[in-house]
């Protein structure tokens, strides 16, 4: 049987858990103030700094990833750019990461969403995301829209990269096989051979690999698509 | 004549390099094992917070203080789950322990697999051990990129044998990175062996690595 506690002991806990919740409360409301403030320190211009703040504000209210922003202010800091470039560098990747986080589906990872708005500032269209998520719903996109970027880097066009990385995934291309894929790409280009042209051969003979690999398990063979362009 | 002199530089590397001893990946698991179960053998201290909240809840005392209790834990836990959605993703580091592969035509970067043998947990993370070599003159070299949020110091490149070679090993996660060297601590290089990334943002040369997932 327990006992009943004195007055002075129900008081004692009462002051604990009162300064306990007004201290939860307090790092609730400074929480991310503080993290912002942190992470624009290395920002020296005051105006920047609050134009940087209402920025990251303002998509973290939409549900934007913060963690490539802050990434960019850093790059911005550590080149040493003025400040109306890394102002404007982060306005930019802001609304692209908005666009790529609406076309990839609001569930993606940082990461998938960080790699989509790397495809759309070299010009790949947010409907070649919205394809590429179709053929891989539940698996990260990382690496295939970083190989299209890249591809697209080397001169392929966004269409002709896209649709062939996306024909590649649908016929079972591992993530290992799409980015060894743009390396062997990258090295025809350096030994001269026009990025489009390198791409298709590539492309065609990941199709050769992996309709053997089908072939030893015992599906259906693959046909190799049309060149989309 | 361009190929002969790379072909005379990774010869000159691959020289180099060649006596360091490959770590037994068999050690490596252990050590990983050791630590994965240390980790399991942690004390649960959200169970020892239940126990005592617990008890504080069962004994009779004032409802303002129930209440009390029961919304500073709801603001501590909430801010607690908040702080951990909001942090961006640390990237593990691991030692890079197996032998060198054979050096590319294409450059002197080479992606190998960090961690041949390793438990389930940590091959879920899929890091790589990138080789990084800067040919140049400077009294320091460092390697930027996504990587390390460009910090120009985070990453030193190590001199070897005091000749214009500089390296380093880095654990990246696959897929696509932008990276640059910086010698002496402001001027920006691109690597002449990979592929060029255009920074139409702050206008720095970079160069672009895409990292093969094992």
């Amino acid at each position: 049987m327990s006992a009943i506690p004195g007055r002075g002991t129900v008081r004692r806990r009462a002051v604990f858990l009162g300064l306990l919740l007004a201290t939860g409360t307090w790092r609730v409301l400074h929480a991310q103030p503080a993290r912002v403030t942190r992470e624009l320190s290395e920002v020296a211009d005051g105006r920047t700094r609050a134009m940087l703040s209402a920025v990251v504000r303002d998509a973290e209210a939409n549900g934007i990833p913060l963690a490539p922003l802050y990434g960019k202010i850093r790059e911005g800091t550590a080149k040493q750019s003025p400040p109306n470039r890394i102002t404007d560098a982060v306005r930019a990747l802001a609304t692209r990461l908005a666009t790529s986080r609406e076309a990839l589906a609001s569930a993606s990872s940082v990461d998938e969403i960080a790699a989509g708005a790397e495809a759309l500032l070299i010009g790949v269209p947010a409907s070649a995301l919205r394809q590429l998520r179709q053929v891989w719903p539940a698996q990260l996109l990382t690496e295939p829209l970083g190989v299209v970027t890249e591809l697209v880097a080397y001169g392929v066009s966004a269409s002709h990269a896209t649709a062939r990385v996306r024909e590649l995934m649908e016929s079972g291309a591992t993530n290992a096989q799409l980015v060894g894929l743009s390396t062997r790409v990258q090295s025809d280009i350096v030994s001269g051979t026009a990025a489009s042209a390198a791409f298709e051969r590539r492309a065609r003979s990941a199709f050769g690999v992996l309709s053997a690999q089908q072939a030893k398990t015992g599906s259906s063979l693959l046909a190799i698509p049309p060149r989309p362009d | 004549m361009i190929g002969d002199e790379r072909d005379e530089l990774i010869e000159r590397v691959r020289h180099i390099l060649a006596p360091l001893p490959p770590a037994d990946p068999r050690a490596v698991a252990r050590v990983l094992s050791a630590i994965a179960e240390d980790a399991a053998a942690s004390p649960a201290r959200p169970t020892v917070w239940i126990t005592r909240v617990r008890a504080l809840l069962s004994r009779p005392m004032l409802s303002l203080s129930g209440v009390g209790a029961v919304a500073a834990l709801a603001l501590i836990l909430g801010y607690g789950l908040r702080s951990e959605t909001s942090a961006p993703a640390a990237v593990p580091e691991l030692a890079a322990v197996d032998a060198f592969d054979a050096l590319t035509p294409m450059g002197l970067r080479v992606p190998r697999p960090a961690l041949q043998a390793m438990t389930s947990d940590v091959e879920a993370l899929a890091v790589v051990a990138v080789d990084f070599v800067f040919e140049g003159s400077g009294t320091r070299v460092s390697l930027v990129g996504d990587f390390n949020d460009w910090a120009v110091d985070s990453t030193p490149m190590q001199r070897i044998d005091s000749g214009p070679l500089w390296s380093v090993t880095v654990p990246m996660t696959p897929g696509r990175h932008v990276y640059a060297f910086v010698v002496d601590g402001e001027r920006w290089q691109s690597d002449p062996n990979a592929a060029s990334a255009p920074d139409a943002d702050f206008g720095k040369p970079g160069s672009v690595i895409m990292v093969r997932p094992r």
